[in-house]
């Protein structure tokens, strides 16, 4: 029996997210694996990769705009005329909270929340807001009926359960006790001491007027906040659920894989676990050959060599560095045994991250099985 | 002037370059060459802070001669704030402070904007000859270091945006403050330094200082030896065995990386602004003390 693949992983699901920390190569995992879908699963339904922050020469390489949630379509090579066909898009957090507020809000309400100062700024930059952002575009996608399956490549966090945990954030913020207190019915700070010191306070450091955009702000969004916390709410649950798969993205490095036990705990703590990890820039099999790391040594101490004279002193700073790429190599593979997936594979360190359609296709049917 | 002769450094970076480390050491020669250095981790997490040894609170704590640590926490740095400024008024309790934090996490620009504060007024105070900040990455440190400004603009009449005009005058002195951005030699971390460079001059008043490039390579091969080696692995002798085909194979593999790294190298000399310091520290493979490897390295950089 040979051991399970992520076409295994990913052919009865219709969700999957692409979760690690920063520059491990999250999204062009998430773009290989969705090409590579693209093909496995060919006629059963259009493939859809949201990609969020995606260094710039991937984007390019894809072929995505550099704003806008504007869906575009990869060009597969050799796809059939029926074929599926595989959109990826990559999110503007701050259009995607316009698009949240328009839904959820009535025309005017909207175009209140929209104007005001204290909205646009909190937009671009609340603390988790690419992720609640990154769930209610992915709401949309999913409501549309149009995928057969979507492959979310998550913001860069410290904690990619801070994607689940969004909504919750959300609501809790936004259903703090101390907003009532805040906004109190009319926009103006209702009766007490307490509340009489805070406003005055808050009028010394910020300024009446800004202090009031704030508050404006809360008593706006306390309208819409709800509906938007239950649709999505609803999207992280699916996201949770049996239906989707969960893929984590590593590099080989003994802390980063410590971080992901970590994650790993967490998880299990609310049931869920790691599908399937990718470990990715593993040094290439080559270094790990022992017959490699064997003639490398015997060039170095210039003892049976395989080579002449000449072409052994002349290779000996390469076989250096072939050495410790041995060592770094067998590093490695120690620690691939230690991690907590059913489906791990690895792929490989280039030389040139790829960013063509092609190579990226070649990754992702490495990674399919 | 040296890196060191300014009264602050901030030091930022992509996750991973190792810019703690590099904190650290240039905490630690300064603090060699006899100033009093506080060391402050500023993105949430101990880093440079918490590699001495101590577990870094919000008030410094020394941790060897002319060294001390802290860790900003946001809460107690705007109790600072609000205490500093409004006296008495500010020394109030229960649910006031807990509505104090929670506008200062929504209005945009407060939290960054005292976080800032606070690592521009240690530089100020007069106990420190040099701050070094073990800051949050690219993306984050441009909106503190803007902050000053945006909440200028979007609050000028609150005692908090009074504050805003020295700490811009503080960061935008040369001669004061300096940013050192830590990257590798790799494509995506050099892409992001170049975003982050272009971004500090347009966004922010504070003045680029450096660029370390950590765990660069030297060069497996000088010019003449590198074309007799691709000669023989253009036409390898016949009948290798597999371990000898191999080996070539990852000697190609190692000169290949090399010349990516150089490419990648030439990009950041011609892309970065005319005369940049440029600070390469090599890589150390395992080792025992790596923070003493990369002081070493560091300190021969800065001709100390």
């Amino acid at each position: 029996m040979t051991d399970p693949t992520f076409g295994d992983l990913l052919t009865g699901r219709s969700l999957a997210v692409v979760a690690g920390s920063g520059g491990v190569g999250k999204t062009t995992v998430a773009a290989a694996l969705g090409l590579a879908a693209g093909k496995a699963l060919d006629g059963e339904g259009d493939i859809l990769v949201l990609t969020i922050d995606p260094a710039r020469r991937l984007a390019t390489a894809l072929g995505l705009p550099i704003d806008g949630n504007e869906v575009v379509e990869l060009p597969l090579p050799q796809r059939s005329k029926k074929g599926s066909r595989v959109y990826a898009a990559m999110l503007d957090p701050s259009s995607a909270w316009d698009d949240m507020v328009r839904a959820e809000a009535g025309e005017e309400q909207a175009q209140r929340v929209l104007a005001n100062p204290v909205y646009r700024r909190i937009a671009d930059t609340f603390v988790h807001g690419n992720d609640y952002a990154a769930l209610g575009w992915l709401d949309g996608a999913v409501a549309s009926d149009r995928y057969r399956l979507i492959i979310v490549d998550t913001p860069p966090s410290q904690n990619a359960l801070d994607f689940f945990d969004a909504p919750q954030r959300i609501a809790e913020f936004f259903g703090s006790p101390l907003l009532g207190w805040l906004t109190g019915g009319d926009g103006t700070m209702v009766g007490g001491a307490a509340a009489r010191t805070f406003s005055s306070l808050a009028d010394r450091l910020l300024g009446a007027e800004f202090f009031a955009d704030v508050v404006e702000f809360f008593q706006l969004m306390n309208e819409v906040v709800p509906g938007m916390v239950e649709r999505t709410g609803a999207v992280a649950d699916e996201l949770a659920g049996d239906d989707s798969a969960f893929v984590a993205v590593t590099a080989p490095s003994a802390d980063v894989v410590g971080r992901l036990e970590r994650l790993a705990t967490q998880l299990a703590e609310r049931d869920l676990g790691f599908d399937g990890v990718v470990v990715n820039g593993v040094e290439p099999d080559l270094f790990a050959l022992d017959k490699v790391a064997d003639v490398a040594r015997r060039v170095i101490d210039d003892e049976s060599s395989p080579f002449s004279q000449a072409n052994t002193a002349l290779l000996a700073p390469g076989a250096e560095y072939v050495r410790e790429r041995a060592h770094v190599a067998k590093a490695q593979r120690a620690l691939l045994d230690g991690i907590p997936s059913e489906v791990v594979s690895t792929l490989p360190r280039m030389v040139n991250a790829p960013t063509s359609i092609e190579s990226l296709l070649e990754l992702g049917q490495r990674l399919w099985g | 002037m040296s890196l060191l002769d300014r009264r602050l450094l901030i030091v930022g970076g992509k996750g991973g370059t190792g810019k703690s480390l590099v904190a650290a050491a240039l905490a630690e020669l300064a603090s060699a060459r006899g100033q009093t250095v506080l060391v402050i981790s500023a993105d949430g997490s101990p880093g440079a802070a918490g590699l001495f040894g101590v577990v870094p609170q919000h008030e410094p704590t020394e941790v060897a001669q002319n060294l001390s640590v802290l860790q900003i926490e946001s809460e107690a740095s705007l109790h600072e704030f609000v205490k500093l400024q409004l006296g008495a008024l500010g020394a109030v309790a229960g649910p006031v402070a807990r509505a104090f934090n929670f506008v200062a996490d929504a209005a945009p620009g407060v939290s960054e904007l005292l976080l800032v504060g606070k690592y521009a007024h240690e530089a100020r105070s007069g106990d420190w000859d040099l701050v070094v900040v073990d800051a949050a990455a690219s993306g984050h440190l441009l909106g503190e270091l803007a902050a000053p400004t945006n909440v200028a603009e979007i609050a000028p009449i609150g005692r908090l945006a009074r504050e805003t005009g020295w700490i811009n005058a503080l960061l935008g002195d040369p001669e004061t403050t300096g940013v050192i951005n830590v990257t590798l030699a790799e494509e995506m971390p050099v892409s992001e330094t170049l975003d982050f460079v272009g971004r500090l001059r347009d966004e922010t008043p504070a003045p680029l200082a450096a660029v370390v490039v950590n765990r660069t390579r030297p060069q497996l091969y000088a010019r003449t030896p590198r074309i007799q080696l691709e000669e023989l692995l253009e036409s390898p002798p016949s009948r290798l065995s597999i371990g000898a085909a191999g080996l070539l194979d990852g000697v190609r593999v190692g000169l290949d990386r090399a010349a990516v790294a150089s490419a990648i190298d030439a990009r950041l000399r011609t892309e970065l602004p005319a005369g940049t310091d440029i600070i390469r520290i090599p890589e150390f493979g395992i080792v025992d003390e790596l923070r003493v490897e990369l002081r070493g390295a560091l300190a021969d950089e800065l001709s100390l």
